[in-house]
């Protein structure tokens, strides 16, 4: 296999506040392959944005701080040097994000917006002659961007785009202010995307259709993708790979259709038991709450809400990333490194289960088969 | 899901002229607790000189339907389709512009003083969000004592011990009645809502997303809770809602709304399995599944478009036109009725697709038949 183009590795990030020291993330190690797109998907409150903001150098420092840890970008550190970081993000890296109205400023229209996107990204060199110049409308290339700017709206499936360049953000749908953000990520060719929760304050038919735009782009134009969301319904729709996580740690790592078919992580489990369906709801849920970050329980994370918790083993021992299977990972101590998939189906049905009443040992088996 | 002749003539002057009543009234068992008919709640919008109102927002319009003891009635819907107004003008907490809602047979569109004050404790509700819908500068067990002083139930020693009883029925720790809401995590405090909605023993509540704000493995408790409660209390439950998969697995009936009206009302399972309306189709098809075999309820072929109109501004005709799938030519003209084409479900569409269809059409007046449907508005 290539290199990956992303390589998250062993990234801790802690945040000073007046309560004291919060460990939020907790050697976080992930990787995406070129043309890739992997889905982080956890509860609120786990560290889904604080690792998409490490990886995008906008974490605000302080209270934030790297404390351990490498990402590295086609193979180059950028915690290293931070000049390397910001060229990198400008020229190569793009952002979406959850709430399009924060992100847009109402003052502007849109084509301002744009091009001053398409202008600036990535430059650091800007005389205030420039700024001065393009502000008054005397921009170089204007009329190349313009055009630009076009045809990505018009491709994003905003009827009329000429006109849309024209309006400001509030004249706009939630959708369409989406499919905005989403042409001005794009404006720059990036070759990879981070899009933080991008359809959660959308509806489910508009979601749908944006989650289609954004796969169309992403295959078309072969882009990586990290994509941060709460809902693994939406993962499923959009992810080649998942990555579960909690509590500021990756629990789980698969590609997507083995994480629903048999999960294995007890957290993984309990989360997609929790998820009312078409088909029924067990309405099990998972007791408790996310750990104080100021004071993690000791050994893994989870286990004071763990259905399959071993006193002594869990509680005591910090538990690592075990290879199960081609593609698997899970941090659990129920697993063994190297062992087999079938095998860890089947523990993860005897223990890993959320059922209070009778233990369904099939019920692996004969999801694992689909 | 019945509805007078005289009361669609006289509100549908824009739709089908005077069309035979095709409701029938839902053959249920027992009187409906609520009785909800022709229900409207404009909103007035100002502009220009002096702030004059220039139109209507229309909310929620001409809405009916009924709820019967004991059953969840769900109502779905994207943002901005008049849901929650829905839901607070029926719980008397909005007044409605027209339309009359019965509870316990009797018409409560405009009780008020002493009779809206004893209504109040037969109507409760639970909010979105519970960070908001909880005074931040008040213990737990005063937030729940609250409706029982208000409505002067027992003595003051019999309030705290009831307290402690809502607090045990939440499963909440006794001790909690000491805290601040900001010491509760989201789960918890929602709890605390709902014990402050049953602490008057209503016998109505209105659940207005009442889990949106939570993560998932919270809203299963909260949801298996809320389920619990309804056994044990009897209670009947209005719960507004945008999520399908939650609807399907808690409701015993629901309506679908869009812009202001009911598109589609049936049974959980009858909807889910036997969509009858274009615009359930495409809520279905645009529902992110979890489990493989989520796919096959799932309308297939299914293309989902377009985003939800201002309703300031609505489309003329059907009110999904703009985004329908089976559009044809009469549908930016002719307003459909929502009509019962099977018993219990009731949709609101001039096309409908295969047996249906036929019914549809023999249940519309002469004038505006299939073909010249069109015509008919012209004239």
């Amino acid at each position: 296999m290539t290199d990956p183009i992303l390589d998250v590795h062993d990234l801790s990030v802690s945040f000073d506040t007046y309560e004291g020291r919060h460990d939020v993330l907790n050697g976080v190690n992930f990787t995406i392959n070129e043309g890739e797109t992997v889905a982080l998907v956890g509860e609120t409150g786990c560290g889904k944005s604080v690792t998409a903001r490490s990886v995008m150098g906008t974490l605000p420092r302080p209270p934030g701080d790297i404390t351990s840890g490498k990402i590295r970008y086609h193979g180059d550190n950028l915690l290293a040097d931070e000049d390397a970081h910001e060229q990198v993000k400008g020229d190569q890296m793009s952002m979406i994000f959850q709430d399009p109205m924060t992100y847009l400023s109402p003052v502007y229209p849109v084509g301002s917006m744009m091009a001053d996107v398409a202008t600036y990204s990535g430059r650091k060199d800007v005389s205030s002659w420039e700024i001065l110049k393009s502000f008054l409308g005397h921009r170089e290339n204007a009329e190349e961007i313009r055009e630009r700017s076009i045809e990505l709206l018009d491709r994003m499936r905003i009827p009329d785009p000429e006109g849309t360049l024209d309006r400001y953000p509030v004249e706009l749908s939630g959708g369409m202010r989406q499919r905005v953000i989403i042409a001005m990520a794009l404006i720059n060719e990036p070759e990879f995307l981070i899009a933080d929760e991008p359809t959660t304050a959308l509806d489910v038919t508009v979601q749908d259709q944006i989650l289609d735009l954004l796969r169309e782009r992403v295959t078309e134009q072969n882009l990586s993708m990290l994509y941060i969301t709460h809902n693994l319904g939406v993962a499923r729709e959009i992810a080649d790979r998942i990555c579960i996580m909690y509590a500021g740690e990756i629990v789980e790592v698969g590609r997507t259709e083995e994480i629903f078919d048999a999960p294995l992580h007890p957290y993984t489990r309990g989360l997609l038991d929790s998820i009312p369906k078409l088909t029924g709801f067990e309405g099990s849920g998972i007791d408790g709450q996310i750990p104080d970050y100021t004071n993690p329980p000791s050994g893994c994370r989870f286990h004071p809400r763990c259905p399959a918790v071993m006193r002594g083993t869990c509680d005591m021992e910090p538990v690592e990333h075990y290879a199960v299977g081609e593609d698997r990972t899970v941090a659990c101590h129920l697993y063994e490194d190297g062992m087999e998939f079938e095998e860890a189906a089947a523990i993860a049905a005897d223990e890993a289960t959320y059922d209070n009443e009778e233990p369904q040992p099939a019920e692996a088996g004969v999801r694992s088969k689909q | 899901m019945s509805t007078d002749s005289s009361d669609l003539a006289e509100t549908s002057s824009s739709s089908a002229g005077d069309r035979r009543p095709t409701h029938r009234a839902m053959e249920k068992s027992g009187a409906p607790l609520v009785s909800v008919r022709n229900l409207k709640k404009y909103y007035p919008v100002s502009g220009g000189v002096f702030s004059r109102s220039k139109s209507n927002v229309k909310a929620v319009d001409r809405v009916s339907f009924d709820i019967f003891p004991g059953e969840t009635f769900a109502i779905v819907g994207e943002s901005g389709c008049g849901k929650t107004t829905l839901g607070k003008t029926v719980a008397r907490l909005y007044e409605a512009t027209g339309g009359t809602i019965k509870f316990d047979e009797r018409d409560i569109t405009d009780v008020d003083g002493k009779q809206l004050r004893q209504l109040r404790r037969d109507i409760q509700v639970v909010y979105q969000d519970p960070s908001s819908s909880l005074n931040p500068r008040r213990r737990i067990g005063n937030i729940i004592r609250e409706p029982l002083d208000v409505h002067n139930v027992g003595t003051k020693s019999e309030r705290r011990e009831r307290v402690a009883d809502l607090l045990e029925m939440v499963d909440l720790p006794v001790e909690f009645r000491h805290r601040h809401p900001s010491a509760l995590s989201g789960g918890q405090k929602q709890r605390v809502a709902i014990a402050r909605a049953i602490a008057v023993e209503p016998k109505f509540v209105v659940l207005d997303e009442p889990t949106s704000a939570l993560d998932v493995s919270v809203q299963a408790k909260v949801i298996s809770l809320l389920d619990d409660l309804q056994d044990e209390l009897g209670l009947t439950y209005l719960l507004i809602s945008h999520d399908l998969s939650l609807v399907k697995n808690v409701a015993d009936r629901i309506g679908v709304m869009y812009l202001g009206n009911f598109m589609e009302v049936a049974d959980s399972r009858e909807l889910f399995e036997n969509p009858l309306n274009p615009y359930t189709e495409q809520l279905l098809s645009a529902v992110p599944v979890i489990e493989s075999h989520e796919r096959s309820l799932k309308p297939s072929a299914v293309e989902v478009q377009g985003e939800t109109p201002d309703p300031q501004n609505p489309p003329s005709g059907c009110p999904f036109n703009p985004r329908c799938h089976h559009r044809f030519d009469a549908c930016d003209s002719v307003e459909p009725e929502l009509v019962e084409v099977e018993p219990g479900h009731l949709t609101r569409c001039l096309h409908d697709p295969g047996e249906k269809r036929k019914e549809v059409i023999q249940a519309m007046p002469k004038d505006v038949a299939f073909e010249d449907r069109k015509g008919s508005r012209q004239d």
